[in-house]
């Protein structure tokens, strides 16, 4: 083991794939000599040189349309969209090519690449172009794979598993994590996907939480703790196709459903896992779902009222207790 | 230019003849109520796709447009397979899951396009971009009509072609018309290839009417794009003859004098005439050529129609790869 950021667990993961296979190539908005906008890529071209690291113009569209087409041809591209926010730009290539291609070519031909895209707020006022959650955009549409992890071990087999895999991958990393550090084990490994991870076992309250907020809730479950309040912390890691046994095993434990993330409230992945336990857990639960979410406005550029936006500790917390005191 | 023996004047011909007889045969079937794929015919513009892809090798890279019927044929799909596509049978090549017109068969070098107009453009950015990485000599054919030439993704395609210089033909059908809408609404420029310039690659013009000059041009552009000085923008002027779809027509809109005005410009019956002069092909070889395909189309609506449809099981077949459990079902 050893502990490296999350921005170097990506990068190991990329070269590790890059090494291995020749199909393998990056490209995206200023990644080459530059490194990219969060320095993820830094150093690839020097290695791997400019046809396997291709700096492209300003065309989030045809980034991800050529990388469907290379894919279509056998290469296995790994695009960036440097903002999760451009990637709507690129929508229609995700959602009505990429996504239904193994579908419309009737099993005989694939689109296996990855769009890797910084996720969510940063706490630091980058505004409302530059800080949004949109996974429940992809979680909506069948063929396409959804990844989110939360530490640097779990980014790095996760990419790897996106880079190998025969599906379309959207592959989202959120940007408060980019830059802590964790253990990595050594060598090479992969995650599979459609497999939670318990972050944390525990037995009053089964919190599923995505992205950074996997981090918050952890913090918390430490505090609560000491008082004898136990949280089972459950991160989904790919929120499409998800992993609802593992969340349902843990209700059936708890009895009581928590979720948390980063995104507006309707419509949003936390709706959807609550959906599942109303539909698939409700004679275990004794107590209702609550969803901590953000809320249903656009994220503001003011740093002070960005804090208002993302759920803290304090929400969180005055959450679980409540939930605990039902009756 | 590269030399066109008899027999490929010959096979010019008999592609355009076999997509006309199969979107005439289509049309019938359609009023029938035997077939209900939504026909957007290609009647009129036949040369473009037969002197286009008659040009490539077969290794190289086909990406079709909604009325590039003939480049599948050319590019060698067969007759009976088109139609159990048309069926939207489950043994077809798009396995009843995809038009017709824009399906994907790999074994063929065809990809995948889509409905939406325009926004394959990329696609074949990004196939272009494979062979260039993988030093395969293919050359990338991107069909498409005046109607996606406003599209953002036109723009953006034809740019990152030129920028990484990749070996592509963007083929314009300039057809005058998206759906209703005539080319001076679209756009201020008569000729969609002046664009060309402002993207740094070469632009070429052909008369879409004109088998021979499709061709020809044609190969200068994959000559150009395989021996590595990158994308073309080729413009083919011509006319579709029937409405945009079978759904709902739109000929009225259209001028009359226009319309019999490319209606004297039929590709097919221009080639003939410089067959007939050239005395490659007798009016009595045509009625024989013309019979064949018949019956075969004839024995291609028999084959199609006894094929197996699509049960329930395969609405849920193939959207993820096997590494998946079924979801929400």
């Amino acid at each position: 083991m050893k502990s490296i950021s999350y921005v170097e667990a990506l990068r190991l993961a990329l070269e590790e794939e890059m090494q291995r296979d020749p199909k393998v190539f990056v490209m995206g908005e200023d990644i080459g000599k530059f490194g990219g906008c969060f320095t993820v890529t830094k150093g690839l071209y020097e290695k791997f040189g400019k046809d396997r690291v291709l700096d492209t113009p300003l065309c989030e569209t045809t980034i991800v349309g050529a990388a469907i087409g290379a894919a279509f041809m056998g290469m296995r591209p790994v695009c960036e969209i440097m903002f999760c926010d451009e990637i709507v730009i690129a929508m229609d290539q995700i959602v009505n090519s990429a996504a239904k291609a193994r579908y419309l070519y009737g099993g005989k031909n694939c689109a296996p690449l990855v769009i890797r895209t910084a996720h969510g707020g940063t706490g630091r006022g980058i505004g409302p172009h530059h800080s949004q959650a949109l996974e429940a955009l992809f979680t909506h549409i069948p063929g396409l794979v959804v990844v989110m992890p939360s530490c640097p071990a779990d980014a790095k087999g996760l990419l790897k598993s996106a880079i190998r895999s025969d599906d379309p991958v959207i592959f989202l990393e959120p940007k408060r994590l980019y830059f802590q550090k964790g253990q990595v084990p050594d060598g090479e490994y992969l995650i599979p996907f459609q497999k939670a991870d318990i972050k944390r076992a525990g037995n009053d309250v089964t919190v599923v939480a995505t992205g950074f907020m996997v981090n918050k809730v952890l913090q918390i479950a430490d505090k609560l703790a000491d008082k004898q309040i136990s949280l089972e912390v459950i991160d989904p890691r790919t929120l499409m196709p998800l992993d609802k046994a593992a969340i349902i095993k843990s209700v059936e434990k708890t009895k009581r459903l928590v979720i948390v993330e980063e995104a507006c409230k309707t419509g949003s992945f936390s709706a959807e896992v609550a959906a599942i336990a109303a539909e698939e857990a409700f004679e275990h639960l004794i107590a209702p779902v609550i969803r901590i979410t953000g809320p249903d406005a656009p994220i503001p550029a003011s740093k002070k009222l960005e804090s208002k936006f993302f759920p803290d500790e304090n929400r969180i917390s005055k959450a679980l207790y409540s939930l605990l005191n039902y009756e | 230019m590269q030399h066109l023996t008899n027999d490929d004047l010959l096979r010019l011909h008999y592609f355009m003849l076999l997509t006309r007889m199969f979107e005439n045969k289509m049309g019938q079937l359609f009023q029938e109520g035997r077939i209900d794929e939504n026909l957007h015919r290609s009647l009129g513009q036949e040369a473009v796709g037969v002197g286009v892809t008659y040009a490539l090798k077969e290794k190289d890279v086909l990406l079709p447009s909604l009325r590039t019927r003939s480049a599948y044929f050319v590019k060698g799909v067969d007759l009976k397979s088109m139609m159990a596509a048309v069926y939207g049978k489950k043994t077809a090549p798009n396995a009843g899951k995809e038009s017709s017109h824009h399906m994907g068969i790999p074994e063929l070098g065809i990809v995948l396009t889509t409905g939406l107009i325009g926004s394959h453009l990329p696609l074949a950015a990004g196939s272009a971009l494979a062979a260039k990485l993988q030093k395969s000599g293919q050359v990338s054919v991107c069909f498409f009509g005046d109607g996606a030439s406003s599209r953002g993704d036109f723009h953006e395609a034809l740019n990152f072609s030129s920028v990484f210089n990749l070996p592509v033909i963007f083929v314009c059908e300039n057809n005058r018309y998206a759906w209703s809408t005539p080319l001076s609404v679209q756009t201020k420029v008569e000729d969609i290839v002046s664009r060309a310039q402002g993207y740094g690659m070469l632009g070429l013009k052909a008369d879409g009417q004109n088998v021979l000059d499709v061709y020809e041009k044609t190969i200068e552009a994959i000559e150009r794009a395989r021996s590595g000085n990158g994308p073309t923008l080729l413009e083919c002027k011509t006319y579709r003859f029937a409405g945009h779809s079978e759904m709902r027509d739109w000929d009225s809109g259209r001028p009359k004098d226009e319309l019999e005005l490319w209606r004297s410009r039929d590709p097919i019956a221009l080639f003939e005439k410089i067959l007939y002069e050239r005395d490659i092909l007798t009016a009595g070889q045509r009625v024989e050529i013309e019979g064949k395909i018949a019956a075969e189309l004839d024995a291609a609506v028999k084959f199609a129609e006894q094929l197996d449809d699509l049960n329930e099981t395969d609405l849920l077949q193939d959207i993820y790869s096997d590494a998946f459990e079924r979801i929400n079902v």
